[in-house]
């Protein structure tokens, strides 16, 4: 099993009214192809600053990076971009959703913007609504989406460019027991359309479903 | 059509009249936040909404909710009785939104140039069109340097600057702004305002900008203040105070006597 996501010594101190926090400490994890991976973490543990430089949204001041062999490190400007949209995919806690647009128009245009025509995009972005059990929302504002509809929403637009890595923060918080399991049923579809999952989750239960359990206290990560 | 535009008619951008709305929940009587609302917006109109029950106006001009009673008209298009389509193109060009929390309608993954990109991709607007709005918008709003940034690498005065822009994105004539000032401080809501009111004003766009206190008052041409929402009632109702800086919704509300009639007002949609 190739590995997708290397992430290795990883710290991260962040500024806070006390002084310098110490939010992630020398983490190191692989995540592999077609594998799930749970980080599990009460909220403060750095969870979500981990899972944010695994994905390139922030740097680490310590370690490095690679994903899918590349060194996010060496990767800047517009190159970096391109590469993080085309190979890793989120789903957010509080996923952004133009409230003025409809799902299937929240998803297609994040393929429109790369360039694809418009009635391929809206094949696709019906085809990853379908995927996730949002047909039937599919013309409906993204206002109109409830907690659980609206992360389903986001996963079907980190989908539909059937990412390499795709990381969840939170993905079963606040879900109602069947939501929850429908949500990390689609992390498992994911992973076995050979995406490399991480998520993290404050829930032992959800972190029962995948691979394999990382556990994070205080900043430092540890296999279980 | 519904998408003629009104400056062209003469006639009002916004017409309401006897309106009631408040918050879909099942039980429209139970929650309704605003009633007897009149408010009238010539184009070009820069007008700030004070009182209770401001956010389902706006959502109700929007679009996104119908009214409870009573009568808004957008550009010509009376959004009461509008078909699913005519709203779609009401909610696509004739207006736009900036909610309460900006960043609830950025994308993440997305670059701050992007961002203004989408909406024009999904109305249709050719690329070399889209390219020139976003160098336009971005710069009007001051964030040309802040281009290729996503974001979450934005400071919140600038996520509200990105989020205008995107909700200017296809020029709609009418622009609506829930509480600006809600998660800033003072001067970095003032400098955002004064930058919003000249490009409103540059480009004739008519704006409803809710909430944000005597913040907001220099930068529009008057406040409209919508009453409170007291059904006939038992009790008296407390006097909101409309002008007071936005309040964080307390954990424990207060207990009401029993029968007073419902708060006026519900911030912080779940």
């Amino acid at each position: 099993m190739p590995d997708v996501l290397i992430a290795g010594g990883l710290s991260r101190w962040f500024e806070g009214g006390n002084g310098r926090v110490h939010a992630v400490r020398g983490a190191s994890l692989r995540v592999g192809e077609a594998e799930v991976v749970a980080v599990l973490g009460r909220s403060g543990a750095g969870t979500t600053a981990l899972l944010s430089m695994c994905g390139g949204l922030d740097a680490p001041d310590q370690g490095r990076v690679w994903v899918t062999g590349r060194d996010l490190a060496e990767l800047a400007g517009v190159d970096r971009e391109e590469f993080l949209r085309h190979t890793v995919g989120w789903v957010l806690q509080r996923p952004a959703l133009l409230p003025l647009l409809t799902v299937e128009e929240n998803v297609s245009v994040v393929l429109r913007i790369d360039g694809e025509p418009e009635r391929e995009a809206r094949a696709a972005a019906r085809t990853a609504l379908d995927a996730v059990g949002l047909r039937e929302r599919a013309d409906q504002r993204g206002d109109e989406l409830s907690a659980a509809e609206r992360r389903r929403a986001a996963l079907a637009r980190a989908l539909v460019r059937a990412p390499a890595l795709l990381l969840a923060d939170q993905p079963t918080a606040h879900l109602d027991q069947r939501s929850s399991r429908a949500m990390l049923a689609l992390l498992r579809d994911a992973a076995d359309s050979g995406t490399a999952v991480l998520f993290a989750t404050q829930d032992e239960s959800a972190a029962a479903a995948a691979d394999r359990v990382l556990v994070m206290e205080s900043g430092a990560l540890s296999e279980r | 059509m519904s998408s003629v535009d009104p400056r062209l008619e003469g006639g009002p951008l916004v017409a309401v009249r006897g309106l009631a709305c408040g918050h879909r929940l099942g039980r429209p009587d139970e929650l309704i936040t605003a009633r007897d609302v009149d408010l009238e917006l010539a184009a070009g109109d820069l007008v700030g909404l004070v009182g209770a029950g401001k956010t389902s106006l706006l959502r109700v001009l929007a679009g996104l909710d119908v009214p409870a009673a009573g009568q808004a008209v957008v550009g010509g298009l009376d959004l009461a009785s509008a078909t699913a389509r005519e709203r779609d193109q009401h909610r696509l060009r004739t207006v736009g939104l900036v909610a309460e929390r900006p960043e609830s309608g950025l994308w993440t993954t997305l670059t701050a140039a992007e961002n203004v990109q989408a909406p024009m991709l999904v109305a249709g607007v050719g690329r070399a069109q889209r390219l020139e709005r976003v160098a336009e918008l971005l710069e009007a709003v001051r964030l040309t340097v802040r281009a290729q940034h996503r974001p979450e690498a934005l400071a919140g005065g600038d996520r509200l600057r990105l989020a205008i822009a995107v909700a200017l994105a296809n020029r709609p004539p009418l622009l609506l702004v829930d509480d600006p000032a809600a998660e800033l401080d003072r001067d970095t809501a003032r400098t955002v305002l004064f930058d919003l009111e000249s490009l409103l004003r540059r480009s004739g766009t008519t704006a409803l900008i809710a909430g944000g206190g005597p913040d907001v008052e220099p930068y529009v041409d008057r406040l409209h203040r919508l009453g409170t929402a007291a059904p006939p009632a038992p009790l008296p109702l407390p006097e909101p105070v409309p002008d007071a800086p936005p309040v964080r919704p307390p954990t424990a509300l207060p207990a009401l006597p029993a029968g007073s009639p419902p708060v006026p007002e519900i911030r912080g949609r779940a």
